[in-house]
């Protein structure tokens, strides 16, 4: 879980009394299915009063805003409440095929959860994918590298890809940017050292590779 | 030769006191100037005195020692007066006196001295047939000639300051002068009183004026009451009248010893002093059982944001005949401000607060229609919090608390209704969910009571 990000204005030492807020609900979520080869723009309505701390001695409120909304493993918009609560983001090509529930987690440890709301269809998806060379690299240093679609659908692929490495090593991202016609121009970090090959995987189980290359410490 | 002199010209001169006063639009506060015209008389020739006083800014009085004067009223900066004289024949010298009202001083009196000379026949036996003139006081009268037996009649005047007759007989080339003293003739005084009417509850002065120098024989008394000598000069004493409480009116003499007639008498009338006013038709702060409603609007300061309007209801009632009240109190309060909230916009929280308490209120001093009263109590806070925002996010929340006071309260009577301006310290807390407020602090209204019912 993301850390909190409170906004507090200034810190409040008063104390608060009352009952509990409102549950917080999941109003809408557009669309509801997505295409698992295509990157989709979702929306998420979060009908949610937001924790408050008054001080009217202080002069200060303070807004618990942090919201963190998940299709599923993937995390939608920016972590905290948005204004009117709509929170939008784009899910990338990396949901397997089936139901997912939305789940928005409030900073004051309230949760909304809409079960089996979003499913992902099947999608179209390239044969493979190559890398071009990869020049020696040193850890930890981010570097350019050009990913390409192949196959009948490849110059029309504007989905994501997962990211590794073949012998050890952390890579960064684990998901690629989209595609655009087909093409990917990513820049990735990798650790460790030694000789390394990229790989790059959909979750529909195609894949292609880097050349070797070595990357020193 | 024989002179029957005029021991008696007629009835004596009394003195008596003659007030007379206008009021002068001039504001030039100076010793008035005295003019009269004519400035000496022969008594009962029908002449009157017509008298001009400059020079006064305020309000002018005047007195005279005798006869009666008459104000004419104000024209061309001058108050003028007209003096009748007394219907005596006796030679004697008027006085009068013009003053501004106010505190009297021997020199804030200004005098003027009008000889006033008596007309008579002197019945003189001589030789017969013999010539004679007579001379008074510089003035000469004949000559005439005596009958066969020697007797004649020949009118005089006489003026006041003649103290002796010089009577000149002649027959062929002698003469006889024979001197004759006169009487002396007394003139009046007059008394000039301050203030006029005179008060009992007033500080009074009296003055006594004479057309001469007064001496050791002059003796003054005031029926009722009392004189103190207090300044002189050699034709006027300033005396401090003290009035007795109670007298309706008072009586002023001045007499010579050896004389039997007093110089100069003045009857006053004393005036009541002003009753106090009555109290007002309410009893002064609280006395006897009441039942009293009331308002008031004002602030509270709390600190911080804790700012804002107030105002109160209150009930009291005091069911014991002493200023002892017991109070409810329904009062409302409001507080709002706006803050800006990083990476969402701005939030605006606002309160209503209603305190609903008890209190107790005593009056501690209390001077005509003014009093103090001293108050304390307490109660809970019932009320709401709202929170609204540019970014989409509205809620309310309910609000509960307590408050704890202290107050004194300045009263202003006015009938039935208590005007005051109270001045309260507060300890007032007030919390909901996520909302802490202390709505009160200093509290300042302004508010009235109303007596409702009083009874005892």
């Amino acid at each position: 879980m993301r850390a909190h990000r409170a906004l507090w204005v200034p810190l409040l030492t008063a104390a608060c009394s009352g009952g509990p807020l409102p549950p917080a609900t999941i109003g809408s979520v557009t669309p509801m299915v997505m295409i698992a080869s295509q990157p989709t723009q979702v929306e998420v309505q979060v009908d949610v009063v937001l924790s408050t701390q008054v001080d009217y001695a202080g002069g200060t409120i303070l807004v618990q805003s942090g919201l963190e909304v998940h299709v599923g493993p993937e995390e939608l918009g920016s972590g905290t409440y948005p204004p009117g609560g709509l929170v939008q983001g784009t899910l990338a090509t990396v949901l397997a095929l089936g139901t997912y529930d939305v789940v928005a987690d409030l900073e004051d440890g309230r949760r909304a959860v809409r079960h089996d709301v979003f499913t992902v269809v099947p999608g179209t998806w390239p044969s493979g994918y190559t890398v071009d060379p990869v020049g020696d690299q040193r850890s930890g240093v981010p570097f350019s590298v050009t990913l390409r679609a192949t196959g009948t659908n490849g110059p029309t692929f504007e989905g994501n890809v997962l990211l590794g490495t073949s012998s050890g090593g952390e890579v960064s991202p684990a998901v690629s940017s989209a595609f655009a016609s087909g093409v990917c121009t990513q820049t990735v970090t990798l650790t460790g050292a030694g000789q390394r090959v990229l790989t790059v995987t959909d979750i529909a189980g195609n894949s292609g590779q880097s050349a070797p290359f070595t990357v020193s410490p | 030769m024989n002179l029957r002199a005029p021991r008696s010209l007629g009835p004596r001169v009394r003195a008596t006191v003659g007030v007379a006063a206008l009021l002068l639009s001039r504001g030039a506060s100076s010793a008035p100037q005295v003019d009269a015209e004519p400035s000496r008389i022969v008594l009962g020739s029908g002449v009157r005195v017509r008298i001009a006083v400059r020079g006064t800014g305020g309000e002018l009085r005047a007195a005279a020692s005798a006869g009666t004067l008459e104000p004419l009223g104000s024209s061309d900066g001058a108050t003028r007066f007209l003096w009748t004289p007394p219907e005596v024949r006796a030679p004697f010298l008027a006085v009068f006196a013009f003053w501004e009202a106010g505190p009297l001083g021997l020199r804030s009196v200004t005098t003027l001295t009008l000889p006033c000379s008596g007309r008579t026949e002197l019945a003189i036996d001589t030789e017969p047939s013999a010539r004679v003139t007579v001379e008074i006081g510089g003035a000469h009268f004949g000559p005439r000639r005596a009958d066969a037996r020697g007797k004649l009649r020949i009118p005089v005047e006489v003026a006041p300051s003649a103290h002796e007759a010089r009577i000149t007989a002649e027959v062929g080339e002698q003469s006889k002068v024979r001197i004759v003293p006169l009487p002396p003739i007394p003139s009046p005084f007059v008394w000039v009183v301050e203030p006029s009417p005179l008060r009992s509850d007033a500080e009074a002065w009296a003055l006594l004026v004479a057309p001469e120098p007064l001496d050791q024989r002059l003796a003054v008394r005031s029926t009722p009451g009392r004189l103190d000598r207090e300044a002189a000069e050699p034709d006027r004493i300033l005396y401090r009248l003290t009035v007795p409480p109670g007298a309706t009116s008072l009586s002023l003499e001045a007499i010579l010893s050896g004389e039997t007639t007093p110089r100069a008498t003045a009857q006053l009338e004393v005036q009541r002093p002003p009753e106090a006013a009555p109290a007002p038709v309410v009893q002064g702060p609280p006395a006897g059982r009441r039942l009293e409603l009331g308002a008031a609007v004002g602030a509270f300061i709390g600190g911080g944001n804790d700012v804002g309007p107030a105002f109160a209801a209150t009930l009291s009632a005091a069911p014991w005949p002493i200023p002892l009240f017991l109070e409810v109190e329904l009062g409302v309060r409001a507080a709002w401000f706006s803050t800006p909230v990083a990476g969402l916009g701005t939030a605006t929280s606002s309160l209503l607060v209603f305190p609903l308490e008890l209190a107790v209120r005593g009056t501690v001093w209390s001077s005509g229609p003014w009093s103090v009263d001293l108050r304390a109590g307490g109660g809970l806070l019932l009320g709401t919090s709202w929170l609204t925002s540019d970014f989409g996010q509205t809620s309310s929340q309910a609000l509960t608390g307590w408050e704890v006071f202290a107050a004194a309260q300045l009263l202003y009577r006015v009938g039935a209704f208590l005007p005051y301006l109270e001045a309260r310290g507060a300890y007032a807390a007030a919390t909901g969910t996520g909302v802490t407020s202390h709505p009160g602090g200093l509290v300042l209204l302004l508010g009235f009571h109303w007596v409702a019912s009083s009874f005892r």
